[in-house]
């Protein structure tokens, strides 16, 4: 028995050798107090996700720690009995349910302890909102938008909704609000409107997020009115820096016609500010000053300005008027107090009225009482210059200048006229003032009081700089005129180099007949934000010793040549209109007019077929009128430029520049290619809008403008050579024009060099184009007469050796001329030669047309081209 | 006697053994329970964040739960200001430990102000057995590891952008059931039938530049992956597959920038209407309400179709949605149809590239009738996903003061606890590291998931030094109004490319410069 015994204890302390424990352990273990984790015996209740593993000790029967054990976390086993991974000292649980966590000790002889945490989603949605996302107050009348914000937590996006609820008081009953179309508006100037956002998840937990928004507003909004002190709100607009003053509002005195005003004491004296905190229309930006009224009703003169700036004497017991410029406070704006803080006319907000009778100490004397009127941004009161001079072009000299121009990019340039800055005798100058540095951008002479200058020698002014650094001004194709710093500079623009590139802020010329719009480029890139410029008054100046300008100018006649009669049925981009060409409706002289009747509201784009004039170039615009039959204004213009409101029940011309062509302004509806001047073929009409499914409007003939001062001609070659299209002359069976005004269609001119030849020659195709084109060769329309045309054709590619040609002679877009050609048994490198005596000379403004008579009526292959040379009229 | 002897020689024998055996250790004072914890004890760790699409929500519990885990502090703070913080890390002047900002930081990265993350790549988060660098995207990975084979930058968003369908509307108006469109020509279509229904089929603001997410995935789609990202390092493919640096600016006339925006200029151009009315008045969030139903500015209520958007649109407009809830998925890009110029088959209909398309999207390696090449050309072009993963970057200053502990909270931030944290807080979503939610994903997420994988990342690509030094680009359009704008008011594709080329051209022999900088 002893044996057996021994042997069991020396088996026992074998094992022990081999395990991970204490005699102590083991003495406890056997005969010693119970060790367990003190891991709680209720189940934990948590949030799903990523927990953190709560820590436990090693305790006795006491509950008292005993130390020197590790107790870890063997396992943790989701609710399906799956193990989970334990990192970090957590666990991410995403199954809802109880989970089992296995705690036992590292080292040493504890029983494990299972934790039970059951899991579950019991946390509603959490809202983010970004702090700005309400305004402060709600306005009587206005309307407003839904919040934006997000929930995450897997809102339950059907359950959660957004509500909006108004209080007549804090806590009163609540009446929702209408919201359409996450808009609405708000009924009353009193109360709260209180924004509850419901958030709930698949789980049905919620949480309502509520915020307030008071409710607020005069009894009427005016536009442009800041502050409305002659009513009680306007008190409520106002705040004090220091609150050492206190405000009310009174009947006791009133501007004009005002009901009341503000009526501030200064009860101990002191020093303080009136500031804008509330403002109904914060951005006055569009105008050009504030105006307020003060009363000053004590008996000394009292001193007011914005913080720090435009500083006004108030006259004892009277109004003064204070009138302050915009532009000073986007400059100088600044809060008394607050650097960060700056008023301007973007954002009214904070700025700073302060009121004084002594210098040193910035205070009023105790018992000062002032009443304080509406404040009103306005437009500058003027109309006009204050006496029309015969030379002047730009008053800057007066307010009226200010009226006169605009800053190319308004963002560029801040205008304003000043009376502290003037040259010689005048009262003022036109103050330019860059606002964003080191950039040049161009003024605009909006509304020149004298807009022909054709006749004087140059336009000159002065400029002020008071800056470091040097600036210049040029109108394009003059000389650049540098203004030194720290003086005024003659500036004289020459009317001779106007005129060959002068231009305005879109880059179409503007002529010397008509100045609205010239753009002067001011190259202040070497200024900083916040310099500025001074322009005094601009003339217009006829030097006697220039011998004046206006005798040069050429004589001519104004023409209007025809460039189509829209009489082709056209091609409707889309299908979105059908077209006509009708002779019930038509503008004076045409014989009808081509009527676009719309399939839909949205935009018509009507591409021309048929010119009678493709090369425009030598032109100053386009001209064509719209007749609009409905009683509302429908928009008309070609794509993409002179978009014109058509009135309804008129005729209305619409104008495009040909310069539009030039600069780009013009694409081809298709190919997205420019359109040239030297070839219009491609052009689009548009229909903008105001349109409606079933109405129709009409276009009248579409005529080219100019001047024409080449008049009696009485002979002349095709200059052929000059071809070029955006694909050059050689190419594909493209429209053409030559810099003389000739124009081709479905042609090209890359035939003849390889059989030893060098004409200047086109080449028209006589294939029946998928589009109704035929090959033919334009001329412009000459002013003089004509008795003679000759020209050589031939390099033929025929189909069975016939050609056909038609030579017209038109006046008007009628033919009044024609000689066929035909000739059968052609070889291919054949060359003939075409005379043509005409029985009676032609006299007036003619055009002279080749058009190829396709003689095979064959839309496929390449074949009828016909190569034409050597065109020469006489 | 002998045998008590015995017993107390055993007593002894045990009483000798007994301290060489692992016995608990009676107290060695660390509270340290077998996890990371206590590396950061007493530590404030900073973290700067861009608040953007995603918002920061996600990163304030991700801190706490680093916080509990490795017992330190974070702060986290936040930039409201775009570009701010890479321009703070540019100069140099950021104090913060970690920076997650939105842009590009391969600028400082070349500069060494960023410290070197190989080792938070190498290394195997808590409780899992692969490597960041093992289990996350692959391509990402991979793009963001340098010449020298250390990586710098993580990421803090797998952001992809694609063509999102609004699945209310489309499911509304075509009652009978639609295609989802495999290729450009289908969207073409499928945009003229939208049309028809009296829907806008796009809602965009062209004061935004969403739609470089379609036309730089086409254009790579018909070049192919490897000469689209040439095309940011200056070099040149010639016609017989050779790779050349490109000292003449030819890559500017890679077909495959032509035919992208060809597809482009007939979708935006506005006459063609298949954009919103007012596509050139709305913000950008406006042209995201107008999208999910609630028109634009009380004006035009006029439901949209599509949007190319990126995954966080859900995020902003989800107060719309709950409002009005529509059914939003992503689509992947349909592939650019004139790929066919490029196949061995050029005369495949765009029929039959649909339904090589359709094979692919199940999972088929080959199809009959098409050469393996061409399938594999497609099958590229298919894993093409416009991807903003890289401009939402993580950085570690080389200034910071707690550069260990920045790592392991980026060790966190890629395990998946950390992911768990992020997935929650952005109703499913998650980086590129790996992780996939479980559970039931809203049809918007999911549709991201089945995007992204096996995805090949495509973006502008600023880790080029002719992008990141010199400002090679991929389009100018010369007049500011971005390409959107250009096509949008009828600029043709050839003017934008011409334009383009213009515009590089005349700085090329800088641009090629940016290899020779320091």
């Amino acid at each position: 028995m002893k044996r057996s015994l021994a042997i069991i204890l020396a088996t026992l302390f074998v094992l022990m050798s081999f395990t991970a424990c204490s005699v102590e352990d083991i003495i406890g273990g056997l005969f010693g107090p119970k060790l367990r984790i003190n891991v709680p015996e209720e189940t934990l209740q948590a949030e799903l996700g990523s927990f953190d593993l709560p820590k436990y000790q090693v305790v006795d029967e006491d509950n008292l720690i005993k130390a020197g054990y590790k107790v870890i976390v063997k396992k943790a086993v989701d609710p399906n009995g799956n193990e989970v991974t334990v990192a970090y000292n957590k666990i991410n649980a995403i199954i809802p349910g109880v989970y089992t966590i296995t705690y036992g000790v590292e080292e040493g002889k504890v029983k494990d302890a299972d934790l039970k945490v059951e899991f579950a989603d019991r946390t509603a949605p959490t809202l983010d909102m970004k702090e700005d996302a309400l305004p402060k107050y709600y306005i009587k009348d206005m309307q407003y938008g839904l919040p934006t914000y997000s929930l995450s937590g897997d809102p339950d996006l059907e359950a959660s909704y957004i509500k909006v609820y108004y209080m007549a008081e804090l806590n009163g009953e609540k009446a929702e609000v209408e919201v359409v179309d996450g808009f609405f508006t708000i009924e009353h100037n009193t109360g709260i409107y209180q924004i509850v956002i419901h958030a709930e998840d698949a789980a049905g937990n919620v949480k309502e997020y509520s915020f307030n928004v008071e409710a607020t507003g005069p009894s009427e909004v005016v536009e442009g009115k800041v502050l409305y002190s002659d009513e009680p709100f306007g008190v409520s607009q106002l705040s004090f820096l220091w609150n050492v003053w206190s405000m009310e509002y009174s009947t006791e005195k009133a501007w004009g016609e005002e009901a009341g005003s503000i009526k501030v004491t200064a009860p101990s004296g002191g020093g303080d500010y009136l500031i804008l905190s509330k403002l109904i229309q914060k951005d006055v930006s569009e105008y050009d000053e504030l105006v307020l009224r003060i009363y000053n009703a004590n008996d000394y003169p009292v001193y007011t300005g914005y913080a720090w700036f435009g500083d006004t004497v108030l006259e004892p017991n009277a109004w003064t008027e204070l009138v302050w410029s915009l532009d000073d406070i986007d400059i100088k704006g600044s809060h008394p107090s607050v650097a960060a803080l700056k008023p301007t006319s973007k954002n009214l907000e904070n700025f700073s009225l302060r009121l004084w009778d002594d210098f040193a100490t910035n205070t009023v004397t105790a018992g000062s009482e002032f009443y304080i009127s509406a404040m009103f941004a306005k437009k500058q009161d003027v109309t006009g210059p204050s006496e029309v001079k015969d030379d002047v072009i730009m008053y800057f000299d007066e307010p009226w200048g200010y009226y006169q121009g605009i800053s190319g990019h308004a963002i560029v340039y801040k205008l304003s006229h000043v009376t502290d800055v003037k040259y010689g005798e005048e009262a003022g100058s036109l103050k330019v003032t860059l606002q964003r540095g080191k950039e040049g951008n161009n003024y605009i002479l909006q509304n020149p009081a004298i807009t022909d200058i054709s006749n004087y020698d140059y336009i000159e002014f002065y400029v002020y700089n008071p800056n470091q650094a040097s600036v210049a001004l040029q109108i394009a194709g003059c000389d650049a005129v540098t203004c030194a710093p720290g003086e005024w500079t003659q500036v004289r623009f020459m009317v001779e180099q106007m005129k060959e590139g002068a231009t305005d802020a879109n880059g179409f010329k503007v002529k010397m007949t008509d100045i609205t719009n010239l753009a002067i480029y001011l190259n202040t890139s070497n200024l900083v934000a916040g310099e500025s410029i001074y322009f005094s008054q601009m003339k217009a100046v006829d030097d006697p010793n220039m011998g004046g300008n206006g005798s040069d100018e050429p004589t001519g006649v104004e023409v209007d040549d025809l460039v189509s009669r829209l009489d082709v049925p056209t091609k409707v981009y889309q299908d979105a209109a059908s077209t006509e060409y009708v002779t019930d409706v038509k503008f004076g002289e045409d014989e009808g007019s081509l009527k676009v009747t719309a399939n839909a509201t949205g935009e018509i784009y009507v591409t021309i077929r048929n010119y009678e004039l493709m090369n425009i170039a030598s032109y100053e615009y386009l001209t064509f009128r719209v007749y609009n039959p409905t009683d509302h204004d429908i928009t008309v213009g070609v794509c993409w430029w002179a978009d014109t409101v058509c009135k309804a029940g008129e005729w209305t011309e619409i104008q495009v520049p040909v310069d539009a062509f030039a600069v780009g302004k013009i694409d081809d509806l298709y190919t997205g290619a420019d359109i040239l001047p030297s070839n219009i073929s491609g052009l689009s009409l548009r229909v903008l809008g105001g349109h409606q499914v079933g109405e129709s409007i009409y276009f009248s003939h579409m005529y080219a403008h100019k001047t024409e001062t080449n008049l009696g001609v009485t002979s002349g070659s095709a200059d052929l050579g000059t071809l070029t299209s955006p694909e050059g002359k050689e190419g594909n069976y493209l429209s053409r024009g030559t810099e003389g005004g000739w124009s081709t269609l479905y042609s090209r001119s890359d035939e003849i060099a390889e059989f030893g030849h060098e004409f200047d020659m086109v080449t028209i195709n006589g294939k029946l184009n998928a589009d109704g084109y035929v090959g033919r060769v334009c001329s412009p329309y000459i002013n003089g007469n004509v008795n003679k045309i000759s020209f050589s054709y031939g390099y033929a590619n025929t189909e069975d050796g016939n050609i056909s040609l038609t030579v017209n002679i038109r006046m008007g877009g009628k033919v009044v001329a024609s000689k066929v050609i035909n000739d059968t048994g052609i070889e291919k490198y054949q060359i003939m030669d075409f005379v043509w005596e005409l029985e009676e000379p032609i006299e007036g403004r003619f055009m002279i047309e080749i058009v190829n008579n396709s003689p095979t009526q064959k839309a496929d292959g390449n074949k009828d081209r016909i190569s034409i040379w050597n065109i020469i009229w006489e | 006697m002998k045998k008590l002897r015995f017993i107390l020689l055993m007593l002894l024998i045990f009483s000798m053994v007994l301290p060489l055996t692992a016995c608990p250790d009676p107290d060695d004072g660390d509270d340290d329970w077998g996890n990371s914890g206590g590396g950061g004890k007493g530590k404030t760790l900073t973290i700067i964040c861009y608040e953007g699409g995603f918002g920061t929500l996600w990163l304030n519990d991700m801190a706490k739960a680093f916080e509990s885990a490795y017992d330190c502090k974070v702060v986290v703070k936040k930039s409201y200001i775009n570009g701010e913080l890479i321009a703070l890390l540019n100069d140099n002047s950021i104090n913060d430990d970690i920076v997650m900002a939105l842009g590009s930081m391969d600028a400082a990265q070349n500069r060494g102000l960023l410290v070197d993350l190989s080792d938070v790549y190498n290394a195997t988060p808590e409780g899992e057995n692969e490597a960041i660098k093992d289990k996350m995207v692959q391509a990402i990975y991979e793009k963001l590891l340098t010449e020298d084979g250390k990586i710098y930058q993580m990421n803090w968003a797998n952001s992809i952008s694609s063509l999102v369908l609004n699945k209310t509307v489309l499911d509304r108006i075509f009652p009978e059931g639609y295609k989802v469109p495999n290729t450009t020509d289908e969207l073409i279509a499928f945009a003229d039938a939208i049309k028809a229904k009296g829907v806008y089929p796009f809602s965009i603001s062209t004061s935004i530049s969403y739609w470089d997410y379609a036309h730089w995935t086409w254009w790579a789609q018909y070049d192919g992956y490897q000469k689209y990202t040439d095309y940011y390092y200056g070099i040149y493919h010639t016609p017989d597959g050779q790779r050349v640096k490109d000292t003449e600016g030819k890559v500017l006339e890679n077909q495959g920038r032509l035919e992208a925006v060809k597809v482009a200029e007939k979708l935006l151009k506005k006459e063609n209407g298949y954009l919103h009315k007012y596509a050139d008045s709305m913000t950008w969030q406006e042209s995201q309400i107008a999208f999910v139903g609630q028109g634009y500015a009380g004006q035009d209520m006029t439901e949209c179709a599509m949007m190319v958007n990126g995954d966080w649109l859900q995020n902003e407009v989800q107060s719309y949605l709950i409002q009005k809830n529509q059914e939003l998925v992503m689509i992947k890009m349909p592939i650019i149809s004139s790929i066919v110029n490029t196949l061995e088959n050029k005369n495949m209909t765009d029929a039959e590239l649909s339904a090589v398309i359709d094979a692919i999207d199940a999972g088929e390696t080959s199809y009959p009738g098409v050469s393996q090449k061409d399938f594999d050309r497609l099958v590229e072009a298919r894993r093409m996903v416009y991807s903003a993963t890289f401009d939402h970057c993580i950085g570690v200053p080389a200034k910071a003061k707690n550069k260990e502990l920045a790592k392991e909270f980026l060790k966190f931030m890629a395990s998946d606890m950390g992911q768990a944290i992020y997935a929650k807080h952005l109703n499913g979503l998650s980086m590129a590291y790996g992780y996939e939610p479980t559970g039931t994903m809203n049809s918007f997420v999911q549709s991201r998931y089945d995007i992204v994988e096996n995805m090949i990342p495509i973006c502008l690509d600023f880790s080029s030094p002719l992008v990141h030094r010199q400002g090679h680009t991929a389009y100018t359009t010369g007049s500011g109004s971005g390409l959107e704008g250009s096509l949008y008011s009828g600029k043709s594709a050839e003017w934008i490319i011409n334009d383009t080329k213009t515009t590089l051209l005349a700085s090329w022999e800088e641009i090629m410069k940016a290899f020779e900088e320091k």
